[in-house]
Parts: C-alpha cells; sequence; structure tokens
C-alpha cells in the first residue's frame, strides 16, 4: 500500500514538473518595461486594412544572434538594439540603402537634393508616432538633426547649416558643402534617424548619454517597439507599431531577440527551430561552421558575397615596401589559395587587384585576379636589386642594408584569423627571402596599435572593412593618408600612406559625392590606382552565411553581405 | 640483504619526465616538418605523410606537437625554478628570523594566497606583453605561496632543533645555518614542490595559450588547442587536432605530480 501511494504521488510530482517546464516560457522576461504606448489591441485595427497582411501576419519572428543585450538606447549603435536600428526597426531611420545601392525612403518618405548638393529636402509623415504613445512632430525632426549634429557629433553632419521645417510634413536641411547626398549615403545603413525631443532634450549636455539605457532612452518611431527585456536571459521582445509602416504594412506581430554565446549555439538553435534567423552586423556565421545545418532542407544558408574583407596596406613611405617592385613581389609569392580558405574555408575565393569585393557598389571584375608565382617573385627582387648579399637566406636592401619588414595586424579583442593571416604572409615571403617581424605590443594594445598605424611605421598592415563601411566608403577609406578637406590630421582612420594628392581626393570624393554616379566615378578610378600602385590587396573573398528557416515564414530577402534582417524584412515576411 | 623497494609512481613519473624532455631536447630531429611551413593541404586527417594530419594552414600538428613539448617544459621548469627559489627564500627568513619579517612575509603570503591565481596571472600577462618571459614572470608571481607556506611550517620546527640552537649559541652565520643546515633538511620538500610547480606552471601556460595570451607564432600544446578550438575543430570532429594537445598536457603533468607527490612519501 506504502508503495502504491509513493509511486501515485511521485506520478503527480513529475506529472507537475513537466507542465511545469511547458508553460510560463515569458515568465521572468519582462524585468523591464519600456513607457506604455500604443500597443497591438488598441491600434491593431489601424493598419491599413490589408487582408493579406492580417492574413500572413507572422505572430512571432524568432532573431538569434551573438551580439549582447545589455544596453537598449536610441541614439547608440551599442549592442544588438543598436544594431538592429541600423535596419530601421525601433530607429525611423530617414532612409534606406536598397539592394542595388539605391537610397531609398524610409521616415523620410521623400527627398529631393539640390543641384549645387548643397540642400536636401524631405517630407517626413505626419501620422507616425513614438513607441510610449506620443506624436511624432516637425519639432522633433529639427531636434534630432541639431542632436545628431551637436551631441552625438556626427561627422557627415559636419557642414550643416540650417534645418528648417517648410511646411507641415516637409523640412530642408542646409549644407555649406555639397554634402546632402553623402549625408543620406553614410546614414543609409548607419543608425541615423528621429529623436523623440521630450526626452532626449534633456540630455543635450550629458556626455555620458550612451550609458542610458531601457526605458524610456529605448523610445523611437521605428515600426517596432521595445516591450520586454530581460539582461539575464539576453532575451529581448518587441511589439509592432502599425501606424510607423514607412516601408508597406508591418506584417510580423512580436519579435524576439535572443543571445546566444557563440555561432555554435545559433545554429544550434535554428536546427531544433528555437529561432528563425540569425543577425549579427558584419559578423555573418563561419564558413567551417556551415557543417551544422547542412543536412536541413528547411534552412536556407543564406549565402551571398560578403562585402568586408580582410586587407593588407602597404608602406608607401617605407624604404622597401615605397617601391613597387617589392610590392609587387610580395603579391606574387603569397599562396592566395590558401589565404581565401583560411578566411573563409572552400567558399571563398582568389580576389582581384580592385581592392573591392563584389558585391561592393562600382566594383570591377575586369582586373585581373592575384596568382601565386614565386619564381616570379624571386626574379622581381633580383632584378630590383634585393639580394641576398650575405648568404644568410634572406635578402638585402640594394644599398645592402638589413631587409626587414614591420606586419602588423589590426589590434582588435579576437584577432585570431588576422594573426593566422599575419603567419601565412611572413611564411610565404620567407620563402622568397624576404624577412619580416611582428611587434608583440602593437598587437596586445590597441593605443599602441593605432598610435603606430597613424604614424605608417608599418610595412604591411593586416586590416579589416566591415560590411557596412564596405558598402558605402568602401576598404578605400582606410586607404586615406590625408584628411579630408576642411578637416585636420585629428579626422578619424587615417590609416593610409600613400599620400597621392588625387588619390585621396577620390576617396573624399566617395564620401561628398553628390549623386551615386559621382560616387560611382571615384570608385572606378580608386580601383585602377589600386590596380596600378598596388598598394595593398584584399585577402580573398569570402563568402556571408546568415541563414534562416523556410518552414514558417515566406518572404525572405537575403540581402548581399547584410542576411535576411534589413528593412525590407518588416514588411515583406509572411506566414506560411 | 633485502632489495631496496622501487617507489613505482616515483619511477613511473620519472619516465614520463624523461621521454617528454627528450621529445624537447631533439625536436629539430623528431619533427618531420618546419612547424611555419604552410600548405594547401589543410585540415589532412592523420596519414602516412602527417601522422597528426595537418591544421587549418597544413601546417603539420605532429611537428607542432614536438615542439610544443619544449615550451611547455621550458616555460614550465623555467617558472618553478623561479617559485621554488622565492618560495624557499621567503620561508627561509620568514621562519628563521621571526618577529616583524616573518609578520611582514606572512601577511604578504596570506594576501597573495587570497587573490586567484589563474585571475591574477591572466591579468598580469595581458599587462606585460606577451611571450615566454611573460608568462614565466606572472607565474612566478602567483605561485610562490604554496611552496613558502609549506616549507615556513617544516623550518619552524627545525629552528627550535638543538643542531640550530647550538650552531646560534657558538654564533655561527646566519647564511651558513640557513644554506647548510636548514636547506638540507628541507631539500625533499623543495623538490617535491618544484615538480609540483612544473606540473602547475604547465598548466597554467597552456590555460593562457588557450586563451591567446601565448606569443605570435608560437606553438605551445596550449596555443594548438587555442587554434583547433577557433577553427571550431571539436564541433567538427577533427580529434586529431585537439586530443593530442590535451593527452600530453595531461600527461606530462601527471609525470610531474607523481614525482612531486610520491617523491616527499617517506618509504
Amino acid at each position: 500500500m506504502k508503495r502504491i501511494l509513493t509511486l501515485l504521488l511521485a506520478s503527480v510530482m513529475l506529472l507537475c514538473l513537466l507542465s511545469g517546464c511547458g508553460g510560463g516560457n515569458t515568465g521572468g522576461q519582462s524585468d523591464q518595461t519600456p513607457p506604455a504606448g500604443p500597443t497591438e489591441s488598441d491600434t491593431g485595427s489601424q493598419t491599413g486594412g490589408s487582408g493579406d497582411i492580417e492574413s500572413g501576419l507572422v505572430e512571432n519572428l524568432v532573431i538569434g544572434t551573438t551580439t549582447a543585450q545589455n544596453t537598449f538606447n536610441i541614439t547608440t549603435q551599442s549592442d544588438i538594439f543598436g544594431r538592429l536600428n541600423y535596419n530601421g526597426f525601433c530607429l525611423g531611420a530617414w532612409v534606406y540603402q536598397a539592394p542595388n545601392g539605391d537610397i531609398l525612403p524610409y521616415f523620410m518618405t521623400s527627398y529631393e537634393i539640390s543641384e549645387d548638393g548643397k540642400i536636401l529636402d524631405f517630407t517626413f509623415p505626419t501620422d507616425a508616432v513614438w513607441s510610449d504613445g506620443q506624436p511624432v512632430t516637425g519639432e522633433d525632426v529639427i531636434f534630432s538633426f541639431d542632436f545628431l549634429k551637436n551631441r552625438l557629433k556626427a561627422n557627415a553632419l559636419t557642414h550643416l547649416e540650417n534645418c528648417e521645417l517648410t511646411g507641415e510634413g516637409s523640412c530642408r536641411l542646409t549644407f555649406s558643402e555639397p554634402d546632402a547626398y553623402s549625408y543620406l549615403a553614410a546614414t543609409s545603413s548607419n543608425d541615423h534617424g528621429c529623436i523623440p525631443k521630450h526626452i532626449w532634450e534633456s540630455q543635450m549636455d550629458n556626455e555620458d548619454y550612451k550609458s542610458l539605457s531601457g526605458g524610456e532612452w529605448a523610445v523611437g518611431c521605428g515600426p517596432f517597439k521595445l516591450v520586454s527585456y530581460d539582461e539575464d536571459a539576453q532575451i529581448s521582445q518587441y511589439e509592432r507599431i502599425p501606424e510607423n509602416n514607412y516601408h508597406g504594412d508591418v506584417s510580423i506581430k512580436t519579435i524576439t531577440v535572443k543571445t546566444y554565446a557563440d555561432q555554435t549555439a545559433v545554429l544550434m538553435a535554428m536546427l531544433t527551430g528555437e529561432i528563425d534567423c540569425y543577425y549579427a552586423y558584419s559578423s555573418p556565421i563561419d564558413a567551417t561552421l556551415m557543417d551544422i545545418i547542412a543536412g536541413d532542407e528547411n534552412i536556407d544558408a543564406g549565402e551571398s558575397y560578403y562585402a568586408g574583407q580582410n586587407q593588407i596596406t602597404f608602406g608607401m613611405e617605407r624604404p622597401a615596401t615605397g617601391d613597387r617592385a617589392v610590392r609587387s613581389a610580395i603579391l606574387q609569392c603569397l599562396d592566395w589559395e590558401l589565404l581565401a580558405n583560411v578566411q573563409g574555408g572552400e567558399t571563398a575565393e582568389i580576389p582581384n587587384t580592385s581592392l573591392l569585393t563584389p558585391s561592393c557598389p562600382g566594383f570591377d571584375s575586369s582586373l585581373p585576379k592575384f596568382q601565386q608565382d614565386v619564381e616570379a617573385a624571386k626574379k622581381a627582387l633580383d632584378d630590383a636589386g634585393y639580394k641576398d648579399v650575405d648568404g644568410d637566406g634572406l635578402r638585402e636592401m640594394p644599398d645592402g642594408s638589413q631587409l626587414r619588414l614591420l606586419v602588423v595586424p589590426q589590434y582588435s579583442k579576437t584577432m585570431d584569423l588576422r594573426n593566422r593571416i599575419a603567419e601565412v604572409l611572413m611564411e610565404n615571403m620567407a620563402a622568397v627571402g624576404i624577412d619580416s617581424y611582428i611587434d608583440p605590443e602593437m598587437i596586445a594594445n590597441s593605443e599602441v596599435w593605432e598610435s603606430n598605424i597613424l604614424a605608417e611605421n608599418y610595412d604591411i598592415a593586416i586590416g579589416y572593412t566591415t560590411a557596412g563601411i564596405a558598402k558605402y566608403t568602401s576598404a578605400f577609406r582606410y586607404y586615406a593618408a590625408e584628411p579630408r578637406p576642411g578637416t585636420t590630421r585629428e579626422s578619424a582612420w587615417l590609416w593610409g600612406s600613400y599620400h597621392d594628392a588625387d588619390f585621396n581626393a577620390a576617396i573624399w570624393q566617395m564620401g561628398t559625392a553628390a549623386s551615386q554616379d559621382q560616387y560611382l566615378e571615384a570608385v572606378r578610378y580608386l580601383q585602377q590606382v589600386a590596380d596600378k600602385d598596388l598598394i595593398g590587396a584584399s585577402l580573398g573573398w569570402t563568402k556571408a552565411f546568415y541563414p534562416y528557416r523556410t518552414d514558417r515564414i515566406t518572404g525572405w530577402e537575403n540581402l548581399a553581405s547584410w542576411g535576411v534582417i534589413h528593412s525590407d524584412t518588416w514588411s515583406s515576411l509572411r506566414a506560411k | 640483504m633485502g632489495k631496496k623497494k622501487r617507489n613505482l609512481p616515483v619511477v613511473a613519473g620519472s619516465v614520463i619526465i624523461l621521454f617528454f624532455l627528450l621529445a624537447a631536447l631533439l625536436a629539430p630531429c623528431l619533427a618531420p616538418y618546419d612547424t611555419s611551413a604552410t600548405s594547401k593541404e589543410v585540415y589532412l586527417k592523420p596519414c602516412a605523410e602527417h601522422l597528426l594530419g595537418t591544421n587549418d594552414l597544413g601546417q603539420d600538428i605532429f611537428s607542432e606537437l614536438i615542439y610544443g613539448t619544449r615550451v611547455s617544459m621550458l616555460i614550465g621548469i623555467f617558472a618553478a625554478l623561479t617559485v621554488t627559489v622565492v618560495g624557499t627564500a621567503a620561508a627561509l627568513f620568514s621562519a628563521y628570523y621571526g618577529g616583524l619579517v616573518d609578520k611582514c612575509i606572512t601577511a604578504v603570503t596570506n594576501l597573495a594566497m587570497a587573490i586567484p591565481g589563474l585571475a591574477l596571472t591572466t591579468l598580469l600577462v595581458c599587462y606585460l606583453n606577451p611571450g615566454k618571459v611573460s608568462i614565466i614572470v606572472a607565474i612566478s608571481i602567483t605561485s610562490w605561496t604554496g611552496t613558502a607556506r609549506v616549507l615556513r611550517a617544516r623550518i619552524l620546527s627545525l629552528v627550535e632543533e638543538p643542531f640550530v640552537k647550538i650552531e646560534k649559541a657558538i654564533g655561527q652565520r646566519d647564511t651558513v645555518i640557513l644554506f647548510k643546515h636548514l636547506i638540507p633538511n628541507v631539500k625533499d620538500i623543495i623538490l617535491s614542490r618544484g615538480a609540483m610547480a612544473v606540473s602547475s606552471a604547465m598548466m597554467t601556460e597552456a590555460s593562457l595559450s588557450f586563451l591567446g595570451l601565448g606569443e605570435f607564432g608560437e606553438k605551445s600544446w596550449g596555443s594548438i588547442l587555442h587554434y583547433a578550438f577557433f577553427r571550431n575543430g571539436v564541433i567538427r570532429g577533427f580529434w586529431w587536432w585537439y586530443l593530442p594537445p590535451i593527452l600530453c598536457t595531461s600527461a606530462a603533468v601527471m609525470g610531474f605530480m607523481l614525482v612531486g607527490y610520491y617523491g616527499q612519501q617517506r618509504r
């Protein structure tokens, strides 16, 4: 009898335990809640009445990422909240970039640039709302540019002179330089958008505004609003704001963002159906991990050419690498196949001399691809006078002095890949008799690294271009050695060493182009210079993998090197 | 007269240590490839040409493993040497002179023991330039306390022994008492603590290199493991890449621990 009772008791406990595991999955997630605003229930009927949207409404899109969730601040790019705002998520971004590079309206419902490129007229919606329920007004728009220029110190707004309302729902920006197009281009994949005046006007003098997080600081006028977040669980939840349908009716009811420890965990979660897609800015899934999901027919690998890249920059003012013959020999001696494989596995390709990747706007595919030719490299060095005089197996400078190149991988928290690339470079150069070394302090200290790069104290710098930079100012931005006209040498990222005036002017022309044609003209010229003068090289064209599940949701569009989460996603997805 | 009974664990430990010492010394003869030589044959499985396959750069893992023995042994032995010298000196001065000297050294020892060793070592290596010397210095700074405490306890009892008191009474110099009478009496403990310190230092070195805090291009067991994990070797089933350094580290550490632990046990 006692045994039967015990068994019954155990069964009841087991049932209770199982039911406890199954339910209450949202419990504990809403430890922080932003101010109340329009909710799905009270605004659901105002979606524009699109029957298609409502019938195909995605109940909950689950995004997996490896980016942390600790900061929820509409004015910063920090953490996954800031990174998702690159896609006009909770932020009412001004514009967005179409896959072909066109700049399309978003919060700015239309825009027009004057012929001299100094005036930007645009319209904005008068029925948009902040996620706390307040209406978005013209004053908010004016305040936003004031905040972006004077508090956020946006470089692209340096020459903004005036911002004024020209009517209900229309505004004019006046620049002292022809920066109107370049501002839109710069912000099209960035985080500029409308900022609520009633929340942020008190922070104009607060230099620590980036540390504000959650609650009112997450209020934006994007198509989604932050509903809750749990820093411990690294989960946040969002709900749509149907009024803010800048790019068509919002077709996703709620979004859950989950942060995982690493990419392996993300893929495992995708395999089990725990998440629908992966998103992380400029961090596609490592090609070596793709085997994990290879056999699942409900998962699309989300493969595309990656716009970002690792690249080398030669020290153009240095005794050895200042000589084109040495640069050419180095590029000839490299094992390009191995370099490509090291970065992107078997799907990676050997690059051409353009210094760009195929998914960059204006990419010139006619330029020749690199190929290894060790003997030709040796001959080129011999012909240029770099011979092994003392018989130690290493070459000397033509004047007999030591030839020893300083290789400087770009410092970052995780620089294993660039260190691995450096190993290949150094071994390949040693094979043709070029001695090289790494300064351990430069790869251990970001300040030491940057001060040396700015002082052009390198023979070969190994750097990285993110996808966002690659799609706008491209890798050439990192080859600038002269500051943009009108600015000082303190400007950011003057990491190049090629001081040719036309070359540097073309780099800045990309950033200040008044139209896409002007931009593309500059890009074409820069690629020709890269091919002719061999100022550096892309180290491989890799593929980006942003996988997503196809069994529950349809309408995905995989944007090259960006993935399936972008400004179009909020209105293009449909439930199956 | 009966045969002297062998201390089997010590013999086994010694054999293991000898094996790794020989591998370290003869690395250039034993390694079939230059460890820095890259090739297009990446991620090769073990085969006749590459006994333990190749890594992501096409480098021969077997050669890396052999040269890794050098780094691990070098750091282990030098760090242990420093730790033992510092620990012994601290214990001698503390126990022999007593009073304020003892209080100060004991306080420093207690303080140092309260700080998590690996965490402090990691911090120090980050602060110093990456490299073998930095790792040795960092390990030495954090690991001498155990030796100091154990030796101090033993020396405290020794200084109360008649032979030390007699030496003091006849006016013998302190250095003579310390080095001629006290150290020989604790040499077993010093040696066994030294052997344990080697194993501890090797583990720390492997941990630091695994965390990516080793020297650029250095082939140590920890760095082999680091890159095997960086390239997702475990999830991709590249056992020939990540398993050998784990086994080598375990075996070498066990060898020194056998000698250290059983070496101080009296028969």
